[in-house]
Formats: structure tokens, sequence, C-alpha cells
């Protein structure tokens, strides 16, 4: 919504305070919520490896989804471009993956994003708090990602869309100091 | 060995941004509605609530940073008994934290722009708003702060970071470029004296962020070191009942990148010129500027913190050289990977981690504050707030001064 249109609407903090129960509620049908605390949703970690890949290992997401937790995103890769690199162990990556499919915290490109809460660790090496899901070319293909950061002077810098990071900050998943500082790329 | 002494106002609230400016404290909320708080009514509260040592050191530290530096204030603090009347609230403890009531603040009508601001500025009384739908300006009026003003749109597309100093307005818009334009000054006279539509002008294909060095100005990409644009300065009046001339950047040379001189001023100890310059020095690891505080320009080198001075005269040669004013302490804090953003302060840089903020001035690097922050504020083209920091936190907005005591007497 433009700032113009935004004149003739209540504030969006105060629009926003009921639509964060209602979407906890819909979001709980799905099967993919376990249970609400507080107001932050909580999704159970039900991440199963089921099996290798040649380029690293598969897991099943808490909706069946298929992930691959790849491994050039696990150590330094001898690929030609350098990678991200995940400070959290596989099974955590996928869970990361798994929170962000039950939020539905999609770009409009379909790719999935995640952001460390506060209190949670960095989810990469260089201090990467936020994580990309890259929506796979052939839906048969599994889901990856590898964590990024927004900040100027990032190698792996990728910042996500202001309306995402928005969403994040009216579902009580971020405070608004992460807000502010992902969303003037200082995270 | 120096000592940090730090003064902490806090108002308690839910805050967007800050601002000193003209003798007055301007705040707004989340929902960006503008309240304003006079500095002598901020002082004559802490004097009444807190005492008159803790308003003295407030109204030195923060509000008149033009005394802290005079050199009347300096030759009496050389004078230990003074100086240790002065800092008489620091005895038991090296941070003060004090409070300003929220109610103290009156309200301003002008229009609020309730989404998300990326960045605010204050110059000429215009207040620019860097947002995600555009550059928007407003205007306050200092003899009738509450009078109201409308909102008005410069640019329509994102705008990151502003940098607004010497009549010139520098607009980063990431993948929008990098844009600038002139303030049109209007006459004090004018019924609408603050919005005039600038003449708008792109001086970069891709800006992350940008900030004056003098009358120049840096260009800060996904590239590790800026780029330099040199400015036209023009000695012109504001407006025709102007009584002085004041040097005015009317636009910028090409830009200049600054790799290689900024790659051989880190690693060797001497003075490089552009012109003298062949190609790059060769050396390990990457150069990386964090930020600049005007021409001093922060950089990381193997993980250590350098600050290297950058000279461009209007007909000379471009010069960059290591700073001989941080040769004397050292200034490395946290590793360099950690620092998420850099602030100018006179003498320094204000330097925010994750969840602390520290201060590098020739003295040293201090820490400063804890906890995590929204937003980081620094006056340095004020005359008065040259040293003060403003913080918005979760809860609360704080102004924040500093006095570093040194066991050297002269």
């Amino acid at each position: 919504m433009s700032w113009q249109a935004r004149r003739l609407h209540v504030p969006l903090q105060l629009a926003s305070v009921g639509l964060i129960d209602s979407l906890l509620v819909s979001l709980a049908g799905t099967g993919q919520i376990e249970h609400v605390k507080g107001r932050h949703k909580v999704v159970e970690k039900r991440c199963e490896r089921i099996g290798t890949h040649p380029a690293g290992i598969l897991f099943s997401s808490c909706a069946q989804t298929s992930y691959l937790s790849m491994d050039v995103h696990r150590g330094a890769s001898s690929t030609k471009h350098p990678k991200s690199v995940w400070a959290i162990d596989r099974p955590d990556e996928c869970h990361t993956f798994c929170t962000a499919e039950a939020g539905g915290w999609t770009d409009q490109l379909g790719h999935y994003w995640n952001v460390a809460r506060e209190g949670e660790s960095d989810f990469g090496t260089r201090g990467e708090r936020l994580a990309f899901f890259s929506s796979p070319a052939n839906v048969n293909d599994p889901w990856h990602g590898f964590p990024v950061g927004g900040r100027r002077g990032m190698k792996f810098r990728s910042p996500p869309p202001d309306d995402l990071v928005e969403k994040w900050y009216k579902e009580s998943r971020i405070t608004y100091v992460t807000y502010t500082r992902i969303i003037t790329r200082r995270v | 060995m120096s000592k940090l002494k730090s003064l902490r106002i806090c108002i308690p609230g839910e805050y967007r941004d800050l601002w000193l400016y003209k003798n007055r404290l301007y705040i707004w909320d989340r929902f960006g509605a503008m309240r304003f708080l006079g500095l002598d009514s901020a002082v004559k509260h802490l004097a009444l609530n807190y005492g008159s040592a803790i308003a003295s050191l407030a109204q030195t530290l923060i509000f008149r940073n033009d005394w802290k530096a005079g050199e009347q204030l300096r030759t009496m603090l050389r004078v230990q008994e003074i100086e240790e009347a002065f800092l008489q609230p620091f005895t038991t403890h090296d941070t003060i934290v004090i409070e300003l009531p929220a109610y103290l603040f009156s309200a301003s009508e002008s229009e609020p722009y309730d989404g998300c601001v990326l960045d605010t500025h204050i110059y000429a009384d215009r207040v620019y708003f860097g947002t995600p739908d555009g550059l928007l300006e407003s205007y306050i009026n200092s003899k009738q702060p509450e009078r109201p003003y409308g909102l008005e749109q410069q640019i329509d597309f994102r705008i990151s970071r502003i940098a607004v100093r010497y009549a010139a307005i520098n607009a980063s818009a990431e993948g929008n470029g990098l844009h600038f334009a002139r303030v049109r000054f209007t006459s004090p006279d004018d019924p609408i004296p603050g919005f005039k539509r600038a003449d708008w002008r792109k001086i970069a294909d891709y800006s992350l962020a940008t900030s004056h060095a003098n009358h120049n100005l840096l260009n800060y990409t996904d590239a590790s070191i800026p780029s330099l644009f040199r400015a036209q300065v023009e000695e012109a009046r504001t407006h025709e009942k102007a009584r002085y001339e004041e040097r005015q950047v009317v636009g910028y040379q090409d830009a200049t990148d600054l790799s290689s001189l900024a790659y051989s001023a880190v690693t060797t100890a001497t003075k490089v010129a552009a012109s003298s310059l062949a190609s790059r020095t060769e050396t390990t690891g990457e150069v990386q500027i964090l930020g600049n505080s005007s021409y001093h320009l922060l950089a990381t080198w193997n993980d250590r913190l350098r600050v290297i001075d950058i000279r461009a005269f209007k007909g000379k040669d471009i010069e960059v050289r290591p700073s001989r004013d941080y040769m004397k302490a050292s200034i490395d804090t946290a590793s360099p990977d950690k620092i998420l953003e850099t602030y100018p302060i006179k003498g320094g840089f204000v330097v925010e981690l994750f969840d602390s903020i520290r201060l590098i001035t020739r003295e040293g690097s201090f820490h400063l504050a804890d906890g995590q922050v929204a937003r980081i504020r620094t006056f340095t083209s004020s005359v008065r707030h040259k040293e003060a920091i403003a913080t918005v936190e979760e809860n609360s907005a704080s102004l924040i001064g500093f006095y570093i005591a040194e066991d050297v007497l002269f």
C-alpha cells in the first residue's frame, strides 16, 4: 500500500493487532503449527532425514516437502564461487526451512526466507541472520537454502523484500529493533 | 590511560527516530507523529529532578558540545580540582542514566508518514525522510515548531540513505542509483517556505549509502571501497535576504575509484597521491572501508582496524594516507565482521555492534553502551551537537554524551 493510500487508512500497527491471531488460527489449520506460545507460533521440529544425495543430505520437511541440505554450504567449498556456510547443524537447517514454509514467508518469486529470532544464534558463519531458500526450477527437485545477510560489506549480501520484513514484525517474529535493522540493511 | 564516562538521557516510549536541531529535540513515534521539546526546558527539568551537577553535564556533553570543545572550558578542566568537581556525579559509576519523561514534549500537527522510515535528515528547516515510498520532504518552522506542514514527495522510489549538507541533497536508492539535487531555498516571507521540487540528477547507477568527506561525496556500493565524487563548490546566498554567502555544492565531477589509493594507504605508512600510483599495491587480505567521519575513513585489513585520511582539495591531486590522529592508541574493537554500521562524530566514530555500541576516537576504543538499537543518529553538521549520540531502542529513545578523562594533565 502506498504512502498516499495509507493516508486514508488506520495506522498499520493498529490494523494488525487482530490480524495476528486470525493468521495463527489459519496456519494452525494446516497441521504445521503445533502450538502457539504467547504471540509466537512454534513449529515442532519434525524434519526427517530420508537419504543421501550426490550434493548433500535429503530431508523431508514438516510439510513433507523434499529439502536438500547441500554440502557446498557446509564448509569451504571447492567450487569456483565461494558459498555462504551454515553455522547450524543440518536438521536445524531443515527446520529453518520448515518454519519459513509454515509461515508462508515467500517473496514475489516464490522463494522462502527466514530470520533468526532474538536470542537465536546466527544462521551463517559470517554473522548472517537471514536464510534464503531458492524455489526449485523443477517441481520434482528438492528445495535448498543458504544463509544470507543484508548488510553492506557482507560477502553474500541479499536483503529480503520490505513487505516480508514487515510481515515478520507484524507476526511478532522479530522485534522493532530487528525490523529496523533489516530494513535499513544493517543485518 | 584514558577512561570514558557517559551520560545517557532516556526517554521512555516507542519511537522511530529523533533529531537535535536549533535548540530543540524532535522525536517521532512509530506512526510518524512528531513531538518536540526545547533543550532549555530539558535542562531545567534535569536540574530540578537530578541537581545542577547532572544538568550541567547534560548541557555540556549533549546539548552544547561547542562549550565542551571550547578552549575556556578545556583550560579550566585541566585544573584537577575543577575537573573533579565537574565529574563529581561520576564518582561511583562511569555511566549515569537519567530520564526525561515523554509528557514534557509538545505535539506537532505536521502530516505524519506512517510507514517505515529508512533515514531522516533535517537541514535548513527542511525535514527529509528516506522511505520505501521515496524521498519525502516536510518543514519545521523554527520559530513556531507547533505549526503544521504537509508532506511532499521529492522522489518516488525507495530511498535508503540521505546525506544533506552544503545546500546539496544526496539520496542513495540502491539499484536506482545515487541522486543529487541542490536545495531550492525560498524567502522566509514565502507563504509556503519549505517545499520546492528539486532538480534531480542521477550521478551513479548504484548506491547503498552516501556520506560527505568535507564537501566531497563518498558513494558506498557492494564494492569494498567507496568511490569519491569531487564537489564543485560556489559561494552563494541561500535567499535574497541572506546576509552572507555560503559555500554550496552545485555539482560533482565524475567518480574516482579509490581502491588503489586505499590499498596503498592501508598497507604503507606514507602518503599516496593518485598521480604517483601506477597500479594497486599487492597485498594479502582484502581492505574494506566500513565508513567515514568526514575525511577520516575507517578501514579494516587482516581483521585490524585502521583510519586513513583522504584529501581532495580543489585543483590538487587526491591524496590518501594513514591518519596521524589515530596512531597514538589502539582502535581495535571487536572483529570487524561484527560491525553493523559506523556513524561519524567530531573526532571519531560511533561503531554499532550487534548488542553494544563502541566509540573510536584518537584516544582509543571505548565501550559506550550495551543493548541493541533500532537506530543511531549523530549530528556532525550541527554546531552544538557534534559529539552527541541519539539512539532508538525497543521501548525508549536516548541521548548519549561522553567525556574522556585523561590521566595526563598537560
